[in-house]
């Protein structure tokens, strides 16, 4: 009896305790997420889309903020891409960003971990599908090793330390970032992981200043630097280091009527076999109509190598975004995609694809 | 027959225009917030800050804790357009896009008054609204009431 008695105090005692640590955990922890699912067809015989119509768990998404003080925020963001099936090596899980990030002021803010490589517009929001209008991010400005380039414009992530704030420039509302991190390594992957391991002494730099003329409006340059060991033609490391340097600009105005999109990157790569020049375009133009359905055109180019002749890709997407409840986006689009004979990615081909999203933030 | 589709293309067009002049709520509103903050009156521009995320303390010293009625609410509306210039599809966006991308999350989203109320009361550095009509001088005794550019409500 007495030992009944202990355990319904003790098992009573527990939810006490467990409730007030959920409490407490509950105000100090925010869990946002988004997910996504697609579908994709490929119209033509022959191009490098979908030809089977398939449905895409494309994916599930949490970002997790746990505020530790005031001033001290910790950031996750996990992503479970493609349905991951470990025991079939069947998907992609990824950390895309884990950092911490203290307050000194407004002006000034330090971050330190893994993060995003804050490029321009998309590369910060480059998975999450209810952030922005189109099925899929540029692929000429931001996944440009997807569309002919041999080396992206800059790594998605880096790990390392980051300041930024925000503040007035003038009269107008400013905001910068400086990342300081290992970089990206090169692509033939001899072993190194750049989230815990430099394989040289260089570091990468990218900055990123944004002014806003108004509310409505945004404009930004940023840039890339790094510096990454070269591989010769098997892959295996040659001995020799090349720069990556690119240099982007964009523009965004979020008008009631009309909306608009512009980003441009220039980018080189030099190195002891010589200096390649490319740049990337993205400029799309939608208009809200009553909150809900915004049709929208995209136009992307990209020059992969100045010096070929005939590498270009363009792909042109008129679509439309419709706002189905808070958070739920339904978007339809065409993809009309073109190419050079020398592009390395299309050889030429041009195809159109049917694309369709469900995109759900919360 | 072609003269038909256009008068037919314009009336359309002319209904979405309209169709998109939605009109806002009547009735005002006032900004509170915790009496613990340090302040008597604010600027638009000032609450705009605090709303898309570009002032994170008070007197760099207290976390500012903005929240919103969610969106059933008129109130919401107006708060948007009068203060912040825009409408809530945009907002959403917005928010959206800077959480994602590793900034600190938006602002909580209430579904009632007295949620608002009990939140701002409770919650040292938090700002907020309600309509003139649900003020409650009991209910906002825990609470300031904040003029916006001189005016007592937006």
């Amino acid at each position: 009896m007495n030992y009944a008695r202990f355990l319904i105090v003790a098992a009573a005692c527990s939810m006490v305790l467990a409730t007030a640590v959920f409490g407490q955990i509950g105000e100090r922890l925010l869990i946002n997420g988004y997910s996504s699912f697609e579908f994709e067809k490929q119209l033509d015989e022959q191009g490098e889309g979908d030809p089977n119509g398939s449905f895409d768990a494309d994916l599930f998404d949490l970002v997790l903020n746990v505020y530790a003080t005031t001033r001290l925020r910790i950031a996750a963001d996990f992503s479970w891409e493609h349905g991951p099936a470990s025991e079939d090596n069947r998907g992609n899980v990824v950390l895309e960003y884990g950092f911490g990030e203290f307050i000194v002021s407004e002006a000034l803010r330090i971050r330190a971990g893994k993060m995003f490589t804050s490029f321009s517009i998309y590369n910060e929001i480059h998975t999450a599908k209810p952030a922005f209008l189109t099925v899929k991010e540029p692929l000429s400005t931001n996944k440009n090793e997807k569309f002919g380039s041999q080396f992206r414009f800059y790594p998605r992530w880096g790990t390392g330390i980051a300041i930024l704030g925000n503040g007035q420039l003038g009269t107008l509302d400013s905001d910068y970032i400086i990342q300081v991190t290992n970089g990206e390594q090169d692509y033939s992957d001899n072993g190194a992981n750049p989230f815990e391991e430099d394989d040289n002494l260089a570091k990468s730099f990218l900055g990123r200043a944004r002014i806003y003329p108004t509310p409505s409006a945004e404009l930004g340059v940023s840039a890339y630097y790094d510096r990454f060991n070269a591989t010769d033609s098997t892959g295996a490391l040659d001995g020799s280091e090349n720069d990556l340097f690119s240099l982007g600009s964009h523009l965004q105005v979020t008008g009631d009527a009309v909306g608009l999109e512009l980003e441009y990157v220039f980018g080189l790569i030099s190195g002891n076999s010589g200096t390649l020049n490319r740049a990337g375009l993205t400029a799309m133009v939608y208009t809200p109509i009553r909150d809900y359905f915004v049709p929208y055109l995209r136009f992307e180019y990209l020059d992969p190598n100045f010096d070929v002749e005939d590498d270009f890709a363009t792909l042109i997407i008129p679509g439309l975004n419709i706002q189905v409840d808070d958070g739920l986006y339904v978007k339809l689009e065409a993809n009309f995609l073109n190419s050079g004979a020398n592009n390395v990615q299309f050889n030429g081909i041009g195809y159109t694809e049917l694309k369709a999203a469900i995109a759900i933030g919360f | 027959m072609k003269c038909k589709k256009y008068l037919f293309a314009i009336t359309m067009l002319t209904l979405i225009v309209l169709a998109q002049h939605t009109g806002i709520a009547q009735e005002k509103g006032i900004i509170i917030v915790h009496k613990s903050v340090p302040t008597d009156s604010m600027s638009s521009s000032d609450i705009q800050d605090i709303y898309m995320g570009r002032d994170l303390l008070w007197d760099n010293t207290v976390k500012i804790e903005p929240v919103m009625l969610e969106k059933k609410h008129e109130i919401t509306k107006r708060f948007l357009k009068q203060i912040l210039d825009m409408n809530y599809s945009k907002f959403r966006r917005f928010w959206l896009r800077k959480t994602y991308s590793g900034n600190k999350p938006g602002p909580k989203y209430l579904d009632s008054i007295d949620r608002m109320i009990e939140f701002v009361s409770q919650t040292a550095g938090a700002i907020g609204y309600v309509a003139v009509t649900d003020i409650d001088k009991e209910k906002l005794k825990n609470c300031k009431v904040i003029y916006v550019d001189s005016l007592p409500a937006f």
